[in-house]
C-alpha cells in the first residue's frame, strides 16, 4: 500500500513537471514519393538551426518518428535513408506551437533526383534550350594540340563526312562563329581546323536566319545551321599555332601552317596551305553565299588536285566596343587532273538506253576573296553596319569526252567525241548597309537597309564535236561534226532598298513590318561562231543568245512573334511581285513577264521539360522559274542533250512541314534526336524529254498539274553513355524518301526512291586513346514507271578507327572504310572497297607539341571513285580517278601561348 | 507511321524509372576493424619543449632513422546497442627514448548507449585503472560533407572534445549504433572515422563484419583500480607534476 503512494506521489509530480514545462517534440512520417512506402529505420536528426549541432536523433520506426523532449528554438530536421537525396528543412519550437508535425515527409531517390535537378558536381555534357543545343567542352575528352574538328565528331548528333562537311542531325552545318562572331567568314572547316579543342569551353548548335534575311527583315524560310564556339575565358588571350610538313612516295607533299593571336578585343589569324594530297580542307569556301556545302574551290575526291591557299583574318573592338570590324582575305589555286568513266542508263517508255563515256579532264581555278563588316554604335539607341565581298575567279578547262549509246537490245545507237577547250572568269561585288534605331519603348525599333550587288561572268570555249548515227543495224548512218567557238558574256547589276518596323505588345508579342524594293539588269550573251578557213568568224544563229532583262520586285513581310520562357511562335507570311521585261538583242522579241510570288511561313518552338523540347516549322515557298527555264535559247554544247526554255512557264509552289524533337538526360547522359521533313510541290516544274530514234534527247520544261511531287525524310538518333565501357552508342535510322514525275517521249514517268539507312556508331574519346565504330546495312528502292527492271540495291559500309599512345610518346592510329554496293539488275557489277588508312609516330617536348609521323594512306591501293544513283529518269554509275596508296613522311609543330605563361593543357 | 510508333516506344522507355524504394538493411550487430595511425615525427617532436631542449637530440634521431608514421590494429565489437573497443597488442613497442602516450593505444572501453555508461580500462604508465563513468557527452556540429569509408557513405560532423581538442567524424547511417572507436559516441549511426589534427592521429575503419556477436565476448574489462573521471585527471596530474609543460601533452594522450 505505500508503495502504491509513494508510486502516486512519484506520477503525480511527474505530471506536473510536465505541465510546468511543455514537451517540446517534432514528429512526422517518412515515406517513398513514388511508391508511398513508408522507410523504415530512416535516419532524423534535429540540428540547432544557427550552428548545426546535433540535438538529438532517432530511427522511424516503420517510418513513424517523435523526438521528444527538445527546448524551445528554431532547428533543422535532417532525415537520411541510403541512397535517398537529404531532406533537410527547417522548423521552431515555441510555447504556441510545442510539437511539429511534418506529417509526410516524402523522400526522392537520388538517381530520380538528379534527373529533374541538374547537380553541380557531374559535368552535364549536354544542354537543350528553345532550338539551341549546348554540349559542354569539358564533358568531352580530347588528346593534346587536338583541334575543334576532333572535339565536333564526339558531340552526339555531330558527324564529319568524308569530303569535311559538318554535318548536325541530317543537316549540313554551314556556319562557325567564335564567340558569337564571324572567323574567317564563316568558313567551317577552317574554323574547326584552326581553333584548338583545348580552348573551347561550350559548343552551341541553332538555326540562324540567313543574311540577306537578317539585313533586309523579310523571311526567306532560309535556316543556316550555326555553330558557335564558345572559348574558355582564359584562353580569349593568347598565341597559337601549328606547322606541318611532309613528304612521301610518288611526289607526294603537304605543307601547312596557322598563326592566330586572339585578344578579347582583337584577333588576328593567318594560314597557308600547299599540297597534292586531296588535304585542301582549309579551302572550303563562303558556302553561305553561293549555296551547295562547302563545293566551290574544293576537291571532290574527284581527279588528282594540287592544291595552293592562304588567309588571313583581323577583327577588332574599340572604343568601348562601340566600334568593331571584322575582315578576312582568302586566296586559294587548285588544279585537278583526272579521268571518269560513267554508265548512264536513259529510261524511255517499255525501252532504254545505255551510255557509256570516258571523260579526261584539266581544271585549274585561282580565286581570291575579301569580305569586311563593319559596325558602329552611334549612340545607346541607334547601330549602323556596313559590309562589302568581294571576289575574283579566273580559271581554265580542258575537258575530251568519248562516248557511244547502245539501244536497249545492245545495238550502237550512237558515238560522240567532244572536247572542249576554254577559259572563264567570274567577277562579284556586294555592299550592304543598315541601319537601326531603337526607340524608349522596349521592342519598337525601325531599320533601314540598302544593297548593290555586280556579278559579271566570261567565258571563251573551243569545242569539238564529231558524232555518228548509227542505223537500227549497226551501220553509219549521218555525221553531225561541230567545231565552234564559243564566248559568253554576262552582267548583272542590282540595287535594293527597304526599311522595317518593329513593335512589342504585351511584353511577349512582337509585330514586324518589312518593305524592300530592288531593281536588277542582267544581260547574257552566248555567242556561237563557225570556223571560215582559219579563223571562227562565222556566227551560228541558230545557237546564239543575247538578252537583256530588266526586273522590278517590291517585296512585303509580315511578321508575329509570341515568345514565352517555354513558348516561342513566329508566323509571317511574305508577298512578292515581280516585273520583269526582256529583250532578245539578235531577234528584236520582247516578252514582259510578272509573277507573284507568295511565302508564307511558321514557326513553333516549345520546351517541353529542361530535357526536351520540340520544334515545329512550315515553310511555302513560290519558285519562280529561272532564265535558263524560261529563255527559249538553243545550245548544242552537247548534241546527244538539247535543253530547250519555255516562256510560258509559271510558278511553282512548296509546302515544306518539319517536325524536330530533342531529348537530353544528364545523369545517364543519353538522349534522342528526331528529325522528321514532308514536302509537296504544287503545280511543280518538270523536265520533259524526248528521245528520237538516232538517241538525241531534247528536254523542256513544263508545269505539271495533274500530279504533286513529294519528299520526306526521318532521322532518328538514340544516344547513351555506357557508364562501365565509358563509350556512346548511337544507334540511327535515316529513310529518305521522294516520287518525282516527268514527261519521256510524251508519257508520264513516275519516279519512286526510298532509301533506308540505319546504322549504329561506337565512340569513345579519352586524352590518351580513342576509338570509333560505325556499321550499317543500305537499302535503296528506285524504280521508275517507264521500266520493267528496277534499280533497287543494297549496300553495306562499315568504318573502324582507333588512336592510342604507346609507351615512350609514340603513337600509332589506323582507320578503315569498307564500302559494298551489290550488282543488281541494271548494273551487273558488285562494287566493294577498303580504304585503310594508317600512321604511327611520335611525339616530343613537355607539351607532345612536337610530332613525328609516318603514315600510309590507300594501303591496299583499292580506292576508285565511285558512285550509283538514280535521277527522275535515268540511273547512273560514275567512276572516277582519285588518290590512292602513296605513303609519308611529316613533320607538326604545335605552339600555344595563353595568358602571361604557359598554360598547362588538360 | 511504322516509325512514328517505334519512336514513341522507345520514348517510353527511356523516360521510365523503372528505380523503386527497397528496405534496406542496417545493421545492428557486428564487427568494426579499425586501424590507428599517428604521426610519429610531430608526437616525439613534442616531447622536445622550451623546458626540455635535450631531448632535441633525440627527435633528431628519430627524423633520421625510424618511420613516420605509427600504425596500430584494433576492433570494435557491438550488439544490442553496447560496445567494446579492444586494441590488438603491437608487434613492435616505441623505445623508451621516444615514447609518448599519444604513441599508444590504452585503452579497453566497453560502452552501453542504453543506460550511457562506459567502463574504461586504462594502462597509465605502470598502472591500470578501471575508469566507471557516463559516457563522453559530444556536442557534434553537422557538415554536408561526406566520404566513403570502409565501404560506407559517411557524413562528416565536428566537435570539441576535453574542452579544447579539435576532432573530425565520420559516421554513416547504415549502422544503426550511435558508437565508435576508443570514447567517441553520440552520432546517428556508427562513427567509422576519426581524425584528431593537432594531435596527429587518426582511427579509420578498414572491414565492416555485420554478423551476429556471441554475448559473452561482450563483456565488460575488469582489471584495475576502479576510479571515475574526475578521480583520474586528478590522479593523471599528480603523477605528472613534475614534467613541467609535457605534463598537458602527456594528459591528452591519457585521457582522449
Amino acid at each position: 500500500m505505500r508503495f502504491k503512494i509513494v508510486t502516486l506521489i512519484i506520477c503525480c509530480c511527474c505530471t506536473f513537471t510536465a505541465l510546468a514545462q511543455t514537451n517540446y517534440a517534432v514528429k512526422g512520417i517518412v515515406s517513398d514519393t513514388t511508391t508511398n512506402v513508408k522507410m523504415d529505420q530512416a535516419t532524423i536528426s534535429v540540428l540547432d538551426a544557427r550552428d548545426s549541432i546535433l540535438q538529438k536523433f532517432t530511427y522511424a520506426d516503420k517510418g513513424a518518428f517523435n523526438i521528444s523532449n527538445l527546448k524551445p528554438g528554431k532547428f533543422l530536421i535532417m532525415v537520411n535513408y541510403p541512397d535517398y537525396a537529404d531532406f533537410v528543412e527547417s522548423f521552431t519550437l515555441d510555447a504556441s506551437k510545442p510539437v511539429y508535425n511534418f506529417g509526410n515527409i516524402k523522400m526522392i531517390l537520388q538517381s530520380k533526383l538528379l534527373n529533374e535537378v541538374i547537380i553541380k558536381a557531374k559535368v552535364v555534357a549536354i544542354k537543350i534550350k528553345g532550338d539551341t543545343t549546348e554540349f559542354n567542352a569539358a564533358a568531352y575528352a580530347t588528346q593534346k594540340n587536338a583541334k575543334v574538328e576532333d572535339l565536333l565528331k564526339q558531340l552526339q548528333g555531330m558527324k564529319i563526312n568524308q569530303s569535311g562537311v559538318i554535318i548536325f542531325q541530317g543537316e549540313p552545318v554551314t556556319k562557325i562563329l567564335v564567340d558569337g562572331e564571324e572567323f574567317f567568314s564563316d568558313d567551317p572547316g577552317l574554323v574547326s581546323k584552326t581553333v584548338r579543342a583545348d580552348m573551347v569551353s561550350k559548343v552551341q548548335v541553332y538555326d540562324q536566319k540567313s543574311d540577306q534575311a537578317k539585313l533586309t527583315g523579310i523571311e526567306d524560310g532560309v535556316k543556316v545551321k550555326t555553330i558557335n564556339i564558345v572559348l574558355r575565358e582564359d584562353k580569349r588571350k593568347g598565341v597559337f599555332g601549328k606547322v606541318d610538313g611532309g613528304y612521301g612516295t610518288d611526289d607526294y607533299y603537304t605543307g601547312q601552317m596557322m598563326f592566330n593571336k586572339f585578344d578579347p578585343k582583337k584577333k588576328i589569324a593567318a594560314y597557308g596551305n600547299i599540297g597534292n594530297t586531296g588535304n585542301v580542307g582549309l579551302s572550303g569556301d563562303n558556302n553561305s553565299k553561293y549555296g551547295a556545302g562547302y563545293s566551290r574551290g574544293n576537291y571532290g575526291g574527284n581527279g588528282l588536285p594540287f592544291a595552293r591557299d592562304g588567309g588571313a583574318h583581323y577583327d577588332n573592338k574599340w572604343n568601348n566596343d562601340k566600334q568593331s570590324i571584322n575582315a578576312n582575305y582568302k586566296i586559294g589555286a587548285l588544279t585537278t587532273e583526272g579521268s571518269s568513266n560513267t554508265m548512264t542508263q536513259n529510261n524511255l517508255p517499255d525501252n532504254f538506253n545505255k551510255t557509256t563515256s570516258n571523260k579526261s579532264f584539266r581544271r585549274y581555278s585561282f580565286n581570291q576573296n575579301l569580305d569586311a563588316d563593319f559596325t558602329s554604335k552611334l549612340d545607346s539607341t541607334s547601330d549602323l553596319s556596313a559590309s562589302v565581298y568581294g571576289s575574283i575567279d579566273p580559271g581554265t578547262s580542258d575537258n575530251k569526252t568519248q562516248s557511244f549509246t547502245l539501244r536497249g537490245n545492245g545495238v550502237l545507237l550512237n558515238d560522240n567525241d567532244v572536247s572542249s577547250i576554254g577559259s572563264n572568269n567570274y567577277k562579284y561585288m556586294i555592299a550592304s548597309a543598315n541601319y537601326t534605331k531603337r526607340f524608349k519603348k522596349k521592342g519598337r525599333s525601325i531599320s533601314l537597309n540598302t544593297r548593290g550587288s555586280s556579278s559579271q561572268f566570261r567565258s571563251d570555249n573551243y569545242m569539238k564535236s564529231d558524232l555518228k548515227y548509227y542505223n537500227g543495224m549497226g551501220e553509219l548512218d549521218s555525221v553531225n561534226s561541230i567545231d565552234q567557238y564559243k564566248p559568253t558574256a554576262s552582267n548583272s547589276n542590282s540595287v535594293s532598298a527597304g526599311f522595317s518596323y518593329n513593335e512589342t505588345l504585351f511584353k511577349s508579342i512582337s509585330l514586324s513590318a518589312s518593305y524592300n524594293f530592288s531593281q536588277s539588269i542582267g544581260t547574257n550573251s552566248q555567242l556561237s561562231f563557225d570556223k571560215s578557213t582559219d579563223r571562227y568568224d562565222k556566227l551560228d544563229s541558230v545557237f546564239s543568245n543575247n538578252f537583256k532583262v530588266k526586273t522590278i520586285t517590291n517585296f512585303y513581310n509580315l511578321r508575329i512573334g509570341y515568345t514565352t520562357t517555354k513558348v516561342n511562335l513566329n508566323i509571317g507570311t511574305g508577298i512578292s511581285d515581280a516585273d520583269s521585261e526582256q529583250k532578245d538583242q539578235l531577234a528584236s522579241a520582247d516578252l514582259n513577264r510578272r509573277f507573284t510570288n507568295w511565302r508564307p511561313n511558321a514557326r513553333f518552338t516549345y520546351q517541353l521539360s529542361k530535357a526536351a523540347a520540340i520544334t515545329l516549322n512550315y515553310n511555302g515557298n513560290t519558285t519562280q522559274p529561272n532564265d535558263y527555264q524560261l529563255q527559249p535559247l538553243r545550245q548544242n554544247t552537247d548534241p546527244l542533250n538539247i535543253t530547250l526554255g519555255n516562256p510560258m512557264l509559271k510558278p511553282s509552289f512548296n509546302n515544306s512541314f518539319s517536325f524536330n524533337y530533342r531529348l537530353y538526360q544528364p545523369t545517364l547522359d543519353r538522349g534522342i534526336n528526331f528529325n522528321a521533313n514532308y514536302g509537296r510541290n504544287i503545280n511543280t516544274i518538270v523536265y520533259n524529254r524526248v528521245t528520237d530514234s538516232s538517241g538525241v534527247s531534247t528536254s523542256q520544261w513544263s508545269n505539271l498539274t495533274s500530279k504533286q511531287p513529294t519528299d520526306w525524310k526521318v532521322n532518328t538518333e538514340f544516344y547513351g553513355h555506357a557508364t562501365k565501357l565509358n563509350f556512346i552508342l548511337s544507334l540511327n535510322f535515316e529513310v529518305d524518301g521522294r516520287n518525282s514525275f516527268n514527261y519521256v517521249n510524251g508519257q508520264l514517268n513516275e519516279s519512286k526512291s526510298i532509301d533506308y539507312s540505319p546504322y549504329v556508331s561506337i565512340w569513345a574519346n579519352t586524352a590518351t586513346y580513342s576509338y570509333n565504330f560505325n556499321i550499317g546495312p543500305k537499302y535503296y528502292l528506285n524504280s521508275s514507271s517507264l521500266q520493267q527492271i528496277n534499280n533497287n540495291r543494297h549496300g553495306f559500309f562499315t568504318d573502324l578507327g582507333f588512336s592510342t599512345k604507346l609507351p615512350y610518346n609514340f603513337f600509332i592510329s589506323a582507320e578503315m572504310n569498307y564500302q559494298y554496293t551489290a550488282k543488281n539488275k541494271v548494273f551487273n557489277q558488285d562494287f566493294s572497297r577498303v580504304l585503310l588508312k594508317s600512321s604511327i609516330g611520335k611525339t616530343f617536348l613537355k607539351e607532345e607539341n612536337l610530332k613525328i609521323t609516318i603514315s600510309g594512306n590507300d594501303l591496299l591501293n583499292q580506292n576508285t571513285g565511285f558512285s550509283r544513283y538514280g535521277s527522275i529518269d535515268s540511273f547512273t554509275e560514275t567512276r572516277n580517278t582519285t588518290i590512292r596508296r602513296y605513303f609519308m613522311f611529316s613533320v607538326t609543330w604545335d605552339f600555344a601561348k595563353f595568358g602571361k605563361s604557359l598554360q598547362p593543357q588538360q | 507511321m511504322k516509325y512514328v510508333s517505334q519512336f514513341f516506344i522507345c520514348l517510353l522507355i527511356l523516360g521510365a524509372n523503372t528505380l523503386f524504394a527497397q528496405n534496406k538493411h542496417f545493421i545492428t550487430s557486428g564487427v568494426i576493424e579499425f586501424e590507428r595511425t599517428a604521426n610519429m615525427f610531430a608526437l616525439v617532436k613534442k616531447k622536445v619543449t622550451k623546458h626540455t631542449m635535450e631531448n632535441k637530440p633525440f627527435y633528431e634521431q628519430y627524423l633520421r632513422t625510424e618511420p613516420q608514421f605509427r600504425t596500430l590494429k584494433s576492433k570494435l565489437t557491438f550488439d544490442n546497442n553496447t560496445t567494446l573497443f579492444t586494441p590488438t597488442a603491437p608487434e613492435k613497442g616505441v623505445h623508451w627514448w621516444y615514447d609518448t602516450p599519444m604513441a599508444n593505444q590504452l585503452n579497453h572501453v566497453f560502452s552501453d548507449l542504453n543506460t550511457r555508461t562506459s567502463i574504461i580500462q586504462k594502462e597509465f604508465y605502470e598502472r591500470t585503472y578501471l575508469v566507471k563513468d557516463s559516457l563522453r557527452n559530444i556536442k557534434w556540429k553537422m557538415t554536408d560533407e561526406t566520404r566513403e569509408i570502409a565501404g560506407y557513405k559517411c557524413r562528416r560532423a565536428n566537435a570539441l572534445v576535453l574542452d579544447s581538442i579539435y576532432i573530425v567524424a565520420f559516421y554513416t547511417d547504415e549502422i544503426h549504433v550511435s558508437g565508435g572507436p576508443e570514447s567517441f559516441n553520440g552520432l546517428p549511426g556508427m562513427i567509422l572515422g576519426v581524425a584528431v589534427p593537432h594531435e596527429n592521429v587518426t582511427w579509420f575503419a578498414t572491414k565492416v563484419t555485420d554478423t551476429s556477436v556471441d554475448k559473452k565476448t561482450l563483456v565488460p574489462p575488469k582489471k584495475g583500480k576502479e576510479i571515475n573521471n574526475k578521480q583520474l585527471k586528478e590522479e593523471i596530474l599528480k603523477a605528472t607534476s613534475t614534467h613541467g609543460d609535457y605534463s598537458i601533452v602527456e594528459l591528452k594522450g591519457l585521457v582522449l
